[in-house]
């Protein structure tokens, strides 16, 4: 029994026995919950874990059957159905990722050491049988080495991101994993593939993808089967990031070069910094490290046809330290995806790693606090967010860039008179150091004041020109904004990655 | 537990005998069970007085077979003495799993089923100390035991297992008590793609998935788990984690399967693994295209193993299975050994099995 709330409800419990015992569950409602920051009309719910359960989330998916099954960091898959859980399967190698297929109910997980298809042969409810589907790449035991994922499309090939080795000695307490450190990063590449992005073909191939990754917690897909990762502020990354994914493409950290063939028999520390600066492809969202996120994870995309709100095809990420859940809204420029965050509700009960929405467009929320100090009440849980289907949230729905500046789209109608006012936007941008070191401050920091402030019709979109400069993030803080009937913004400050200017704006 | 803080019938009236009726013709009444499917005794530390006399009687309320000797030696007799009782082999049954050992062995029951009980009426030693007691049924030793405490002043006994006692109630310890267990994390000293295996009895071994071989085997206490876990909020996991026993050589010193010759370099592939309840899994992977299945099990001739192999009856040719002999006992089901190798006739590929032991 986890919470005082739920000991109101007097929930009773049969005691797990055996590993296969089977416990019952139920949600407590967390209304207005003060602790969890969050827009109006989004209720925030915690899930009952079994008792002595230990429930590290690592990976989180629906049956077809509506079950839910949880994976943990302890090794374990869990399956909720009707508000009763029973252990599907142990002694694994820290899970961090499932994939069930919605029709024909396979599951396969993703291990540390492997890609395994979880098979319950004879019926009864847990997998006797483990198929190894693919276990190509390195692993030492160098604790950092994780394996995150997995999605899959719709050819049947699965993808996941393999997290460097830690490998500087001074952290790693042993000399043994310092391979592949370039101009003295902390993560290396102790043995093949670490840093990559893969593909694992129908027929068990593995096929490396994309290079350049750090720590690459999460993995995630839209409807156009486009994917997408996070990766961790660090040493060659200035700060967290969301990235898209293409096959080939170098996300930024050079170490995974070692397996690249074009670098082959090649010195890495001899290619300078600014080389591979301009072979990366920069990052499509920067999370602000600090203000919003240090550790992101699994970046999941609400197409839940307005289940969830104003936010629709908005990507939701969590963060592991943090514990806050946010947002992200995505705009294509010039080929390229870019676009703006916002923070969601912050904190939620313990960091956060994973995300997946039922069908009835309600946010499951994985997490485990274990390891980096999180913010929270928990070390592990399960948290669920759904929208009352009825309250419109005062909020920036999302920052879309013109040709000459940015447009800020609402939720819902704003002060006019507000809105007119340049003195109710800071803006300001930076840039992020692309550098070995570990992270970067928010250099150059410049003030900018908007011009030609234009408010639509509906009073829901301001737009105003300021000086654009790619390769930075501008912030726009909008603290004393308020929404036509007298509502305060419930997150008034929103980032926006640029890269790519606006050639031509058909809208 | 401490037998004179226990609240069950028995042991009030043992405490009333205390406190009441010190006469020392008056027998010492103790009565032990075990706890059921736990491998341990309900009774794990209990006093009696110099040369009292003592009515000690053994309930079997598990659901197998236990003994229960009371021993005289120092700490680590308890495996000792067990070990020797294994090693009786066919003949322990009819011994009921007590050695030789008339100095070391001061009182014992025979073998109990389920269900059955024994009082043994005995004299308790005159010089005071600890005397350990044990279950010697195959493999019972490492958790199953306690100490008999002569002393003349019982209200000075202390609950002197209290490391032992913190290692069974470590929530981080795997105990296979009705099964075996698999348990998939990095092992100190073992390969990465590590599967460790944990058979009932004390038996336990690890399985390279990447070599497809059993890299060591150690008997004892199955795996603390807290490096893999971590133990509380601040630690990140991932680590390495104990094997609690002793480690024993596998004989598998390289992958042991050659198809076509013996210097053909085996191409392996995990292909995964099955469980079967009570039985030790089946591991499946391929050599040179070859799919095997392989079931390690406790050996019954020592502390060891055995290897159950089955290959594809189709094969026409012989293979060669080579297994380290140096310090150990082998003995196979079929086939001729040349050195390490055995060569093993396309006949009889569907099925062999080798064991790999050594005496305690």
């Amino acid at each position: 029994m986890r919470s005082k709330i739920s000991m109101n409800l007097k929930l009773t419990f049969s005691r797990l026995s055996t590993v296969l015992a089977i416990v019952c569950s139920n949600y407590f409602l967390e209304t207005s919950n003060a602790a969890a920051h969050a827009p109006a009309g989004y209720i925030v719910e915690t899930l009952e874990i079994p008792e002595g359960v230990t429930l590290g989330v690592g990976g989180l998916a629906f049956a077809p059957d509506d079950a839910l099954f949880v994976t943990s960091r302890e090794g374990q898959v869990w399956r909720l159905k009707d508000d009763e859980w029973s252990l599907f399967a142990d002694g694994l190698h820290e899970v961090l990722g499932i994939y069930i297929d919605p029709v024909t109910a396979e599951v396969w997980v993703m291990q540390r050491p492997e890609l395994t298809k979880l098979i319950d042969e004879d019926g009864d409810g847990s997998a006797d049988v483990f198929r190894t589907v693919n276990a190509d790449w390195g692993l030492t035991d160098n604790y950092h080495e994780y394996a995150f994922g997995i999605v899959r499309d719709s050819g049947g090939n699965f993808y996941g991101t393999l997290n460097t080795s830690l490998s500087w000695k001074g952290w790693a307490g042993s000399s043994k994993w310092d391979v592949g450190r370039v101009h003295d990063g902390k993560m290396g590449r102790a043995t093949k593939y670490r840093g990559w992005s893969f593909q694992i073909t129908p027929d068990g191939r593995f096929v490396p993808w994309s290079s350049g990754m750090r720590s690459p917690a999460g993995i995630g897909m839209n409807r156009h089967e486009e994917i997408f990762y996070t990766d961790n502020q660090g040493d060659w990354n200035g700060s967290s990031t969301l990235q898209h994914v293409v096959k080939g493409r170098f996300h930024g950290h050079p170490s995974s070069l070692m397996d690249h063939p074009d670098f082959q028999g090649k010195d890495l520390n001899a290619i300078p910094v600014e080389t591979y600066d301009e072979l990366r492809t920069p990052p499509a969202v920067f999370f602000i490290h600090g203000d919003l996120a240090n550790s992101p994870g699994e970046p999941v995309f609400n197409e839940t046809g307005g289940q969830f709100g104003p936010f629709e095809d908005q990507v939701f990420v969590g963060d592991q330290s943090r514990s806050n859940l946010m947002r992200i809204y995505l705009e294509k420029v010039q080929g390229e995806y870019q676009g703006a965050i916002f923070n969601f509700i912050d904190p939620m009960q313990t960091g956060i790693v994973r995300n997946q929405f039922d069908k009835n467009g309600v946010l499951y929320v994985g997490q485990t606090g274990r390891g980096w100090r999180s913010v929270g009440s928990e070390i592990f849980g399960l948290q669920t967010v759904r929208w009352d289907r009825r309250t419109t949230p005062v909020e920036m729905h999302s920052i879309r860039l013109t040709t000459t500046g940015f447009e800020i789209r609402f939720t819902q109608p704003m002060d006019e008179t507000l809105l007119r006012d340049v003195n109710q936007f800071s803006i300001q941008h930076w840039k992020y150091l692309y550098r070995p070191e570990y992270g970067s401050p928010k250099a150059d920091k410049t003030k900018v004041t908007p011009a030609n402030v234009k408010v639509s019709h509906d009073g829901m979109r301001v737009r105003f020109d300021v000086p654009l400069l790619t390769g930075r993030v501008y912030e726009f803080k909008a603290l004393g904004m308020k929404s036509k009937s007298g509502g305060d913004l419930t997150n008034p400050i929103g980032w926006y990655t640029l890269n790519h200017l606006r050639l031509n704006d058909t809208r | 537990m401490i037998l004179n803080i226990c609240n069950k019938p028995s042991i009030w009236h043992l405490l009333l005998l205390l406190l009441f009726s010190p006469s020392p013709a008056q027998a010492l009444s103790i009565e032990m069970a075990t706890q059921p499917g736990k491998l341990k005794y309900d009774v794990e530390v209990f006093s009696v007085r110099p040369s009292e006399q003592v009515r000690l009687t053994f309930v079997n309320n598990d659901e197998m077979q236990h003994n229960l000797l009371i021993l005289q030696g120092k700490e680590g007799i308890t495996l000792k003495v067990a070990q020797m009782a294994w090693a009786l082999g066919p003949g322990a049954v009819e011994k009921e799993f007590v050695p030789d050992m008339d100095e070391t062995v001061l009182a014992h029951t025979r073998v109990l089923n389920p269900g059955e009980k024994q009082t043994l009426s005995f004299q308790a030693p005159e010089s005071e100390g600890k005397y350990p007691y044990v279950c010697t049924l195959p493999g019972h030793a490492f958790s199953m035991k306690g100490i008999m405490v002569v002393t003349s002043d019982p209200s000075s006994v202390t609950d002197v297992q209290e490391e032992e006692k913190k290692l069974s109630n470590d929530a981080f310890v795997l105990k296979p008590h009705h099964k075996p267990l698999v348990k998939r994390a990095f092992v100190r000293d073992g390969p990465p793609r590590a599967i460790s295996v944990g058979i009932p009895g004390g038996i336990n071994f690890c399985f390279d998935a990447e070599s497809c071989m059993v890299t060591f085997g150690w008997f004892g206490p199955f795996l603390d788990i807290g490096p893999d876990w971590g133990r509380n909020a601040g630690q990140r996991g991932g680590g390495s984690v104990n094997v609690l026993g002793e480690r024993f050589q596998s004989g598998q010193t390289m992958f042991p399967i050659r198809v076509g010759g013996k210097y053909i370099t085996p191409q392996v592939s995990f292909k995964g693994y099955q469980l079967r309840g009570k039985e030790t899994p089946v591991f499946e992977f391929t050599v040179n295209g070859a799919w095997v299945k392989e079931t390690v099990s406790a050996s019954e001739k020592g502390i060891g193993l055995t290897y159950s192999f089955e290959m594809d009856p189709g094969l026409v040719t012989p293979i060669f299975v080579y297994l380290d002999r140096s310090n150990a006992e082998v003995e196979a089901s079929h086939g001729k050994w040349d050195g390490n190798w055995l060569k093993i006739e396309p006949e009889n590929i569907a099925s062999f099995s080798i064991s790999h032991y050594r005496q305690p």
